[in-house]
């Protein structure tokens, strides 16, 4: 368990933003793992079969949390608003800023997020964030590949609406204050 | 104006993967549409956010294993008090499984078996053309003439009756 539990949580904290919500899916994630080790038929490695189990297993966990997704995101912490402005004040792909408020950035995200469904938001954090690569995410997910492309697509554009959404509501508020 | 090539350059890959060509095509056309700007920064925010999303990770606590362990357990004592509390339930289920092909078979014998029982000793009704005797006899006493067969008397009949019989005998004795 000791030499898995870094994977299921590195997997976990993908799915989930809280410390207590990241410690039940893992042991939800392990109780799976010991009831379907009969299962493991030694093809492949380990750790990729436990990377798959707390794929799966998260992913119905997040189905099951949250059965509808919410429809837009109504309002925006001041914080949050403020990031997002830094951001557009110098829009450019290569420049990260990893260092930045980066626990600010990663509730922004997980409210945008939060509109899109579950299979929307693994495809995006899997492939646009962490940058894995599509046949890595199909062994982890069991899609086909051209699902996990198909997914992805889609995701990203629902994830640019609910964004192309928040930024014109925030310029609009922000030329309203102006005046 | 809106161009869907630029939009489906920014949808189809995560923009970490677009050459520098693209960025430059996209660039220039953002300058002149601000929809397209619009798309582009909101694609480009939104791949920020995951990439920050995506680095937020939790490192498993000092009491994880501990708890997750006696999770485990718990979960095995579970297990065997299941297994415990209902062994002939099992105990059957297992038989079943073993013998079900067998029972199966032994109960389509005995339907054949008894379906071809019942279509082949089926009692067979005995009919006029069956019994030469009786219906010759019958046939002899009312084709005698052209009286209608209700119209016979009690003696006529015997008559009839006796009269064939007769030339029936001096037949066999020549």
């Amino acid at each position: 368990m000791r030499r898995y539990s870094r994977r299921v949580f590195q997997v976990a904290s993908r799915f989930f933003r809280q410390r207590s919500d990241v410690e039940d899916a893992a042991q939800e994630v392990f109780l799976r793992a010991y009831t379907r080790l009969a299962d493991y038929e030694g093809r492949g490695s380990l750790e990729g079969w436990m990377t798959r189990i707390a794929t799966t297993t998260c992913l119905n966990l997040l189905r099951d949390s949250k059965r509808r997704p919410e429809a837009t995101i109504t309002g925006l912490p001041e914080e949050e608003g403020e990031w997002l402005e830094n951001q557009l004040a110098d829009l450019s792909i290569e420049r990260h800023r990893a260092s930045e408020n980066s626990l600010v950035a990663a509730d922004l995200a997980d409210r945008v997020l939060a509109t899109l469904s579950p299979d929307d938001r693994l495809a995006l954090i899997l492939i646009d964030g962490a940058g894995t690569p599509i046949k890595e995410v199909a062994e982890m997910t069991g899609w086909s590949e051209s699902k996990v492309k198909t997914q992805a697509f889609r995701a990203r554009r629902r994830m640019r609406e609910a964004m192309e959404k928040l930024l014109t509501r925030r310029k609009e508020s922000k030329s309203e204050e102006e005046r | 104006m809106r161009d869907d090539h630029i939009i489906r350059l920014i949808e189809e890959r995560p923009l970490s993967d677009l050459s520098s060509t693209e960025i430059e095509r996209i660039n220039s056309h953002t300058a002149q549409c601000a929809e397209c700007l619009l798309a582009f920064e909101a694609a480009t925010v939104s791949y920020w956010l995951l990439r920050e999303r995506a680095s937020a990770t939790f490192e498993p606590s000092p009491f994880f294993h501990a708890r997750a362990m006696a999770a485990i357990r718990e979960r095995g004592r579970e297990g065997a008090r299941d297994r415990s509390s209902a062994p002939e339930a099992f105990g059957f289920w297992k038989m079943w499984q073993a013998a079900r092909i067998l029972i199966a078979s032994m109960a389509a014998a005995v339907v054949t078996l008894s379906l071809l029982t019942i279509l082949s000793g089926q009692p067979q009704t005995p009919s006029r053309d069956n019994n030469p005797v009786l219906s010759s006899s019958v046939d002899v006493v009312f084709e005698d003439d052209n009286l209608a067969n209700d119209d016979l008397t009690y003696s006529q009949v015997f008559t009839s009756l006796y009269s064939q019989e007769a030339e029936g005998a001096d037949g066999n004795r020549q």
